[in-house]
């Protein structure tokens, strides 16, 4: 019995480290959220993010702070556990007529995902037409069957906002 | 009643101008302090910023670490940087070396090419460097530059996916 407990956890184990979204994949939502630098300017059931497998990707859903939600699909990069939207080959024609990348010094929001240390990391990062900057990083890791949520958001005045948060499975 | 009014708009502070540009441009020698993981060390700074072309500016600085408070003994450290920026879209942008096989265009922020930009907020020049890391993080640096009675007051930020892990304070003179 111990054996096949044994082997239990060794194959779970195996397969989370073969499949490191699984544990992040469903519908999640905070119940409770504690700022430590700045006010969340949302209730903490705003806090809601949505993980989706995609192919050999991931789709992910989630609340922004300004309001709205904001949907990406996630393709691995040559990067390894760096997943980003997927870019158009440039073709042979590409030299003339690039395609749109995300440049956030010409007004495109920059977002990836790198999947590290057990952890989902969700970024974004532009640019305002007069230089300012906003870098948001949400950081999820499992716990309990819950995610725990450490969001940072940062201006060109430094951190202006760190809040954590338990994520409970809201919906599948 | 408007007269009372107009009375005390005139008697109302200016607000103060902020800097141009151009009140930037000069060259400046002073010290710093840098903490980084809690070692500290002293620096000798040299900044010269100055226009370049017709809208844009060029930044280059020198800095030397010293050595027991010294520049004159061994193991002192020299380091010599450039950077030039052209307006783009109400910003600044930093002037990456394109050449005839790869232009601007080319360049992906996710694949690692630095995003480099300033830009003007009062009396404060903020350069900043951003980059996504091999492993997916990111390393942002940030320059502020803030013209006082004397010269410019630098601080500089390293920050390592969300954490500060490097801290320049200074202070400045301008130099004839």
């Amino acid at each position: 019995m111990r054996w096949s407990a044994g082997l239990g956890v060794m194959l779970l184990a195996a397969t989370a480290a073969a499949d490191p979204v699984a544990p992040f994949e469903g519908r999640w939502q905070a119940s409770e959220a504690t700022a430590t630098v700045g006010t969340l300017p949302a209730a903490a059931e705003d806090l809601v993010i949505e993980l989706r497998r995609d192919g050999d990707g991931l789709r992910a859903r989630w609340r922004m702070l300004e309001g709205g939600m904001e949907e990406v699909t996630f393709r691995p990069t040559e990067r390894p556990g760096v997943l980003a939207p997927p870019v158009e080959s440039p073709g042979l024609l590409g030299r003339f007529f690039p395609p749109d990348r995300a440049d956030p010094l010409r007004g495109r929001r920059l977002v990836w995902v790198r999947l590290a240390d057990d952890a989902l990391v969700l970024y974004g990062m532009s640019v305002a037409r007069d230089g300012d900057l906003t870098l948001d990083r949400r950081a999820l890791r499992p716990d309990d069957g819950d995610l725990v949520l450490d969001l940072q958001r940062r201006d060109a005045a430094g951190e202006v906002l760190r809040v954590s948060a338990r994520l409970e499975r809201s919906g599948r | 009643m408007m007269r009372v009014l107009a009375l005390l708009v005139l008697l109302l502070p200016l607000p103060a101008a902020a800097a141009a540009l151009e009140d930037f441009f000069g060259s400046y020698v002073g010290e710093a302090e840098v903490d980084e993981n809690g070692v500290v060390e002293r620096r000798h700074m040299d900044i010269v910023i100055a226009p370049h072309g017709r809208h844009g500016f060029r930044i280059s600085w020198i800095n030397v670490t010293l050595v027991d408070g010294r520049r004159d003994l061994p193991g002192v450290r020299r380091r010599v940087e450039e950077v030039i920026f052209q307006p783009e879209g109400g910003l600044f942008v930093a002037a990456e070396p394109a050449t005839p096989f790869r232009t601007r265009e080319a360049y992906e922020p996710l694949r690692g090419d630095p995003v480099r930009w300033a830009e003007l907020h009062g009396d404060r020049l903020l350069v900043h460097s951003f980059v996504v890391l091999d492993d997916g993080r990111y390393e942002l640096q940030t320059y502020i530059r803030e013209l006082t009675d004397a010269g410019l007051d630098l601080v500089f930020e390293r920050i390592l996916d969300g954490e500060v892990v490097r801290r320049i304070s200074g202070r400045t003179v301008r130099a004839d």
